[in-house]
C-alpha cells in the first residue's frame, strides 16, 4: 500500500540527524520537559516501587474495603482492602515495564530486519517488505487480539504479540533510513574500498540510526502502553493478583457506582503516562527535525506526519 | 508554553473530579416493600437481561436447542420445577411408573391450545421427545433421560408412555429441564413462528438486542399480570444496573452483588433475592502426581477457607456460606446429613504439620524440596476477588497459591481432558437446573458420566477411595421415592465435601433481581432456567 | 491515471491473498483440536465418530494447503463455515452484527467530519491564540486517553449522573451518541490538527498572500483556497484514520455493550471460535485494504504528482 509507504519514507527523510546543538531548545520547550519529567519520574517510581510503596500491593484486608483516601492509604483501598497507592505503583512496574520491553523488542526486531532489507540485496528486501505489507494490512489491535488470544494469556505472550504486530512499521522506517545513509558519499566510498557490509553497517549505518530510533521509541512507548493496557483490559493480560493498570481498570468496572475512584486511578495513570510519552516524544523529535524552527507553532510541517503516524493507530 | 502545561494540569484535575466522589455506602439492604398500587394488567415490563443466549437456526450440522429463560414461558415442559424444588404439573397433569418398572405414563392436560389456536395433544409430546431429534436437533436431555428417540409412545390423545432404554426412576425430575419443553408437532422451538403453549407469546426478536413477548390471554394456567414483556440484552452487569437506575429498565436480571445494598437503600428501587441457587464450588484435583492427591493437603484447604469472608467480599453478603453442592431444597430432609465446614486454621495447620509439611522462612510450607504450592484455575467469568480471597486464605495456613485464569472454555477443557490437568484447584459456579437430586454430583463426579475424571472419588485408579460414592450413585438411580434419592445424593455430597474434601463449598449465592418500586416480584427461583414470571407485576404509573 | 489505479489494484490483490493466508495459518496453528472442540459443543461427551464427523466438516482431515484452498473458496462464495459458539453459519452471525458496527462507524465518521473541519479551521485562524492552544491540549488528551477509560468517564457523567443518555446497548439514536464520541475522539483530534497545520502552510503560500492583499478576509481565503489545497495531506492519513476507527470500534463495543462485529471478534477469540475468528479478521483486513485503496485513488485524483510516480 502506498499510503503508509509515502508517509514513512518522508518520515525517514526527516529523521536524518542534523547534529546542530539544539538541546537548549528542548529544555525551553515546557511541555516536552514536563512530559520527559513525568516519564522519567514514573519510570523511576516504577523501578523503586518496592521501596516507595507503603504496603504490600497484594496484601488483602477484608475489614477495610473501599476505604477513602487517608494518611495510611493515600489513594484509599480497593474491593479487597488492598492499598490502591501501592497497587498503582507496582502496576507501573508491569505496565511501564511491558511498554518498555515491548518497545525495545520492536526496535530490535524492526532495526535488524530493516537493516537486512536495506543492506542485503533484493531477495531479502522483497521478502521482508512483502511480509511487512501483509502485517500492515491489518489494524494492529485486531491482529494483536488474535495473536494473544491464540497464544494465551500472560506477560511473555503479551510482549511477543506487541512485537509481532508492530515490527513492520519500524522495519520500514529503518530500511528507508538505511537506503538514505547508503547513498551518502562516505558509505559509497567505504563500499568502493571493499569494506565488508557488516562493517559498513556497524561503522556507518547503525550509528546514524540511533537518534531517530530513540525518538521513534519514545513516541511509541505511549502507543505500546495503550495497546498493552487495552489487551489487558480485555482480559488477555496477567493473572491476578499482580497489579497492572489495564487489568485494574477492568476489575474496577463493576464498582463503577460504588467506587468510581478505583476506575479513575489506573485510568488516569495510563492517560498521564501516554500523554507524557507523547509530549516527550514530540520534543525529542524536534531536536532531530530539520524542519522545525525555534519559534514555530506547535504542529508544523515535519511534525504533523509523524504525529499522525504515531497517534492514529492507538486505541 | 507554561499556559499549555497549566491547562493540561487543569484538565487532568477535571477528569479526576469527574470520577471521584464515590464512597462506600453505609446503608444496609432493605427487604422489598410491598407495592401500594394495584398491578396494571395492561402494563409493560422492560427487563434488562444478560447476554443474548438464544442460538438460532441449525448450521446444517446438529444444533442444540435454544435454552433460555423464556423457554419455560413460551414453550412448557410436561412437569415444572417449583422454586422449592418440588415437581408441579405442567402440560402433564400427573405421571406414574408402570408395573414393568421402566415405563412412565404421563396423563396430559386437556383443552390446552397452542398460540396459533390449534389444540395440544399427545402427538406434540411424541414429536418433541422423538422424531424431532432426527431432524438435526439433538436434545442432550433426551439422550441422557431416555437413551433413544423411539422411547415415547402415544397411548391416546392425552396419554403418552416414556420407556427409556434402561429403567430411569428419576425421569419426571429430569424432564423439568426447559430443553425438554414441548413444541408443536412438526415444528421446532428455534424457528419462527415460535408457537408454544406457555403464558407468553413471542412477538419479535433482534439478535443481541431485544426479545419482545406478549401475554397469552388463552393460557391454561394463571395468566401473567401484565401485558407486554420486552427484554433487552446487556451483557455487562454494570450497564444492566445503570439501565435500571436511569429508568430504561423496570426489572434487572442478575444484578451485580456489589450493587444490591446501595440499590435497596434507594427508595425508588427494590431488590429481591432467591434462595441460594448458584453454588460456588472449589473442585480439588486428586490425580496422582498432584500435591492435592494427598488427603491432608485437601483437608487443610477445606479448613483454611474463610467462607464468611468469601460471602462478604465476593458476593457482598448476597449468599449463604457454602455447605451443599446444589440448592438445599433439592436434598429435602436429607440436607442436614451434610455437615457445614467452618474455618479452623489451627486444624489446617496441624494436619499439615502432621503430614510433614514444615513452614519455611517465607511462611510457605514445604516437605523435603517440595514446596506447598497449588495452582488455582479460574475461568474468565470468575471474579478476581474470588480467586484472591482463596489465595489469601490458604496463605494463612502456609499454602502458596498461583492463580491461573483460563481465557476460555476450550483451554479449560483441554486441561481437564488431558487426564493430567496441570492444576490443583478449580473454581466454578455451577447450576442445578434439574429436579433430580443427584444431578450435579453424578454429572461432575461419577466415573460413569464425568469427563472431568480428576475430581471423581473413584476416578484415579491408583488411589481408590473405595466404592462408597458409586454405591450411592446406584442408590440414587434405583431410588423409588424422591426422598430416597435425596438421601443418596446427600451421602454423595457428604463423601465429596466432608470426607474426601474433593469439593469445597464456598458459598450458595442468591439470584439477585433489581426492580423499580412499582414492580412486584415474589417468586424468584434458585435455578434461573426454571424461572417463570407469574409472580411478576407492575403497578400503574 | 488508469495505469496508476491498475498498479494499485495489482498490489492489493496479492496482499489480500497473503493476508488471508496469514490469518488462516495463524488460527490453524492455535493449540488444541478444533474438531473435538466443535463436537464437544454439540454433545457433552462426543464419541470418536462424532469427532471424526466434525473433523470432516471442518476439512481438518485434509492436507493444510487443501484446507486453506477450501476455506478460501468458501470465503469467495460466502461460506465461512459453522460458528462453534453460535451454532449457525459464521456468515449469518456476522450479517446480524454488521449493521450495528456500520452504524457506529458512520456515526463516528460523521462526528469526525463535523468536528474536525471546523476545529482545524479554527485552530489555523486563531493560530497561536489561546483558542489554538486549547485545541492543542484537547487534541493531546484525546490522543492519550484510552478509549475504555474515556468510555466509562462518559457513562459516569452523562448516563449515571446526569441521566442524559442511555448507559449502553443499542436502542436508537441516543444510545449511539456516547460510543460514537469515544470512537471519534482520536481521529477528530488528529485530523483537525493535520488540517490546521496544512492550512497554515497554505496561508503562507504566495497566492494566498496575494488574495489577502486583495482584501479577502481569512474566512474567505479558507473557503476559496485553503480547504481544497489543505485537503491533500489530510487525505493521505484517511486510511490510517480508518484503521484507528476499526480498532476503536472493538474496545468501544465492549464498553458500551454494542452488539457489533467488534464485540463478536472479542467473543470469538475468548471462546476460541476458530471459523468466526478467521472470518471477522479476514473481513477487517479486507475492509481496511479496500478503504486504503480508495484513499490512494482519492489521493491520486487530488494530487497529480502521485499519478506520475506510478508511471516510473
Amino acid at each position: 500500500m502506498s499510503t503508509p509507504e509515502v508517509t514513512l519514507r518522508q518520515a525517514g527523510d526527516a529523521f536524518v540527524p542534523q547534529g546542530q546543538p539544539v538541546l537548549r531548545r528542548f529544555v525551553r520547550d515546557a511541555s516536552a520537559m514536563a512530559g520527559l519529567s513525568i516519564a522519567v519520574l514514573a519510570l523511576l517510581a516504577a523501578l523503586l516501587a518496592p521501596w516507595l510503596a507503603t504496603r504490600d500491593p497484594t496484601a488483602t484486608n477484608f475489614g477495610s474495603r473501599f476505604a477513602s483516601p487517608s494518611r495510611s492509604h493515600p489513594m484509599g483501598t480497593d474491593n479487597l482492602g488492598r492499598d490502591e497507592f501501592s497497587r498503582i505503583l507496582h502496576g507501573a512496574r508491569l505496565s511501564l515495564g511491558m511498554a518498555v520491553a515491548g518497545t525495545v523488542g520492536i526496535s530490535v526486531v524492526g532495526i535488524t530486519l530493516g537493516l537486512v532489507a536495506g543492506m542485503y540485496g533484493r531477495l531479502a528486501e522483497t521478502l521482508i517488505m512483502r511480509v511487512a505489507d501483509v502485517f500492515l494490512a491489518l489494524p494492529t489491535l485486531i491482529l494483536a487480539l488474535v495473536v494473544v488470544g491464540l497464544l494465551g494469556q500472560g506477560l511473555r505472550n503479551l510482549i511477543i504479540t506487541i512485537v509481532l504486530v508492530q515490527w513492520p512499521g519500524y522495519a520500514r522506517i529503518v530500511r528507508g533510513m538505511t537506503l538514505k545513509v547508503r547513498e551518502r558519499d562516505f558509505v559509497e566510498a567505504a563500499r568502493a574500498a571493499g569494506t565488508s557490509r557488516l562493517r559498513i553497517v556497524a561503522r556507518h549505518v547503525a550509528p546514524n540510526l540511533v537518534g531517530p530510533v530513540v525518538v521513534l521509541s519514545t513516541l511509541d512507548m505511549g502507543r505500546v502502553l495503550l495497546a498493552v493496557s487495552g489487551l489487558s483490559f480485555l482480559g488477555f493480560g496477567i493473572s491476578p493478583p499482580t497489579p497492572e493498570w489495564g487489568a485494574m481498570l477492568a476489575d474496577a468496572k463493576i464498582y463503577l457506582d460504588r467506587a468510581p475512584q478505583l476506575l479513575a486511578w489506573p485510568g488516569l495513570s495510563i492517560t498521564t503516562m501516554v500523554l507524557a510519552f507523547n509530549l516527550a516524544g514530540d520534543g525529542l523529535r524536534d531536536l532531530l527535525d530539520p524542519h522545525t524552527t525555534d519559534d514555530g507553532p506547535g504542529w508544523q510541517k515535519g511534525r504533523r506526519r509523524r504525529r499522525a503516524r504515531a497517534h492514529l493507530s492507538t486505541t | 508554553m507554561r499556559r499549555k502545561a497549566l491547562a493540561l494540569v487543569m484538565l487532568m484535575g477535571i477528569l479526576a473530579a469527574a470520577c471521584g466522589g464515590g464512597s462506600d455506602s453505609k446503608n444496609t439492604a432493605q427487604t422489598a416493600t410491598t407495592v401500594s398500587s394495584k398491578p396494571d394488567p395492561n402494563g409493560e415490563i422492560r427487563i434488562a437481561a444478560n447476554e443474548d443466549q438464544w442460538p438460532v437456526n441449525g448450521t446444517g450440522a446438529k444444533a442444540t436447542h435454544f435454552m433460555y429463560v423464556y423457554n419455560v414461558n413460551v414453550y412448557e415442559p410436561l412437569v415444572y420445577l417449583a422454586s422449592d424444588y418440588t415437581l408441579k404439573p405442567g402440560l402433564a397433569l400427573r405421571w406414574e411408573l408402570q408395573p414393568d418398572g421402566k415405563t412412565w405414563r404421563f396423563f396430559l392436560r386437556q383443552g390446552v391450545k397452542w398460540h396459533d389456536g390449534t389444540p395440544f395433544t399427545a402427538d406434540d409430546v411424541v414429536w418433541s421427545w422423538g422424531p424431532r431429534q432426527n431432524e438435526g436437533k439433538t436434545l442432550s436431555t433426551v439422550q441422557g433421560t431416555l437413551g433413544s428417540a423411539d422411547a415415547v409412545k402415544k397411548i391416546d390423545d392425552f396419554t403418552v408412555d416414556f420407556t427409556p432404554t434402561s429403567p430411569n426412576l428419576r425421569l419426571p425430575e429430569q424432564i423439568v429441564h426447559p430443553e425438554g419443553a414441548i413444541v408443536k408437532n412438526g415444528t421446532h422451538n428455534d424457528t419462527a413462528p415460535y408457537s408454544g403453549t406457555g403464558p407468553w407469546k413471542f412477538v419479535s426478536y433482534t439478535p443481541a438486542q431485544t426479545a419482545v413477548f406478549e401475554r397469552n390471554d388463552n393460557y391454561w394456567g394463571e395468566k401473567p399480570q401484565f401485558k407486554k414483556m420486552s427484554i433487552r440484552f446487556y451483557p455487562d452487569p454494570q450497564t444492566r444496573l445503570e439501565a435500571l437506575k436511569s429508568g430504561q429498565a423496570d426489572f434487572v436480571i442478575d444484578l451485580p452483588a456489589d450493587a444490591t445494598k446501595a440499590l435497596a437503600a434507594d427508595s425508588n428501587f427494590k431488590v429481591v433475592t432467591s434462595k441460594p441457587g448458584r453454588n460456588h464450588l472449589l473442585y480439588v484435583n486428586k490425580l496422582e502426581g498432584r500435591i492435592t492427591n494427598e488427603k491432608a493437603v485437601r483437608e487443610a484447604v477445606a479448613y483454611s477457607i474463610d467462607r464468611k469472608a468469601y460471602v462478604d467480599v465476593v458476593l457482598d453478603g448476597n449468599a449463604e456460606q457454602g455447605r451443599w453442592m446444589a440448592p438445599q431444597s433439592v436434598l429435602g430432609a436429607s440436607a442436614n446429613n451434610v455437615a457445614q465446614l467452618t474455618t479452623d486454621l489451627a486444624r489446617a495447620k496441624k494436619v499439615l504439620d502432621d503430614a510433614g509439611w514444615k513452614v519455611g522462612s517465607d511462611g510457605i510450607r514445604s516437605k523435603g524440596d517440595k514446596r506447598l504450592k497449588l495452582i488455582l484455575l479460574g475461568q474468565q467469568e470468575v471474579p478476581e476477588s474470588a480467586l484472591v480471597v482463596i489465595q489469601s486464605n490458604l496463605k494463612a495456613a502456609g499454602i502458596d497459591v498461583e492463580i491461573k485464569k483460563t481465557p476460555d472454555v476450550a483451554t479449560r477443557n483441554a486441561l481437564y481432558n488431558s487426564g493430567k490437568g496441570d492444576f490443583d484447584l478449580d473454581l466454578e459456579p455451577p447450576n442445578q437446573n434439574d429436579g433430580n437430586p443427584a444431578f450435579l454430583p453424578v454429572l461432575r463426579m461419577s466415573t460413569r458420566t464425568a469427563t472431568n475424571i480428576q475430581f471423581a472419588p473413584n476416578g484415579a485408579p491408583a488411589t481408590p477411595s473405595g466404592p462408597a460414592f458409586e454405591a450411592e450413585v446406584d442408590k440414587s438411580i434405583a431410588a423409588k421415592t424422591t426422598a430416597e434419592a435425596q438421601a443418596a445424593s446427600a451421602n454423595m455430597m457428604k463423601i465429596l465435601s466432608n470426607d474426601e474434601y474433593l469439593v469445597i463449598n464456598l458459598a450458595g449465592a442468591y439470584r439477585i433481581y433489581g426492580m423499580s418500586k412499582n414492580v412486584s416480584f415474589t417468586d424468584p427461583h434458585p435455578s434461573f432456567t426454571n424461572q417463570t414470571w407469574g409472580s411478576l407485576s407492575i403497578a400503574a404509573k | 491515471m488508469a495505469r496508476y489505479f491498475g498498479r494499485r489494484l495489482l498490489v492489493a490483490v496479492p496482499t489480500l491473498l497473503a493476508l488471508s493466508f496469514l490469518i488462516f495459518a495463524l488460527v490453524s496453528s492455535a493449540p488444541g483440536d478444533p474438531s473435538e472442540e466443535l463436537a464437544r459443543r454439540r454433545t457433552q461427551d462426543p464419541k470418536p465418530a462424532e469427532i471424526a464427523e466434525a473433523k470432516a466438516e471442518l476439512h481438518l482431515d485434509r492436507p493444510f494447503l487443501t484446507q486453506y484452498g477450501l476455506w478460501l473458496k468458501g470465503a469467495l462464495t460466502g461460506d465461512l463455515g459453522p460458528s462453534f459458539a453460535k451454532k449457525r453459519p459464521v456468515v449469518d452471525e456476522i450479517k446480524d452484527r454488521f449493521g450495528a458496527t456500520v452504524e457506529l462507524a458512520f456515526a463516528a465518521l460523521l462526528l469526525v467530519v463535523v468536528m474536525a473541519v471546523p476545529l482545524g479551521v479554527l485552530g489555523a485562524m486563531f493560530h497561536r491564540h489561546w483558542v489554538d492552544q486549547g485545541l492543542r491540549v484537547w487534541a493531546l488528551l484525546s490522543a492519550s486517553i484510552p478509549g475504555f477509560f474515556f468510555g466509562y468517564l462518559l457513562i459516569i457523567e452523562l448516563a449515571t449522573r446526569l441521566k442524559l443518555l442511555p448507559v449502553a446497548g443499542r436502542q436508537g439514536l441516543p444510545s449511539l451518541i456516547m460510543p460514537a464520541i469515544v470512537v471519534a475522539a482520536l481521529p477528530t483530534a488528529v485530523i483537525s490538527r493535520l488540517l490546521r497545520a496544512s492550512l497554515l502552510e497554505v496561508f503562507s503560500d504566495d497566492y494566498v498572500r496575494t488574495a489577502r492583499s486583495k482584501g479577502l478576509n481569512s474566512f474567505q481565503i479558507v473557503a476559496r483556497h485553503g480547504l481544497r489545497n489543505a485537503a491533500i495531506p489530510v487525505v493521505t492519513y484517511l486510511g490510517t484514520v480508518f484503521g484507528g476507527l476499526l480498532e476503536g470500534v472493538v474496545i468501544t463495543e465492549i464498553v458500551f455493550a454494542w452488539p457489533g462485529v467488534g464485540r463478536l471478534t472479542v467473543e470469538a477469540i475468548s471462546q476460541r471460535d476458530y471459523p468466526m475468528i478467521q472470518a471477522v479478521v479476514l473481513m477487517a483486513g479486507t475492509i481496511y485494504l479496500v478503504v486504503n485503496l480508495a484513499v490512494d485513488m482519492l489521493y491520486g485524483v487530488l494530487d497529480p504528482r502521485i499519478r506520475l510516480e506510478g508511471r516510473r
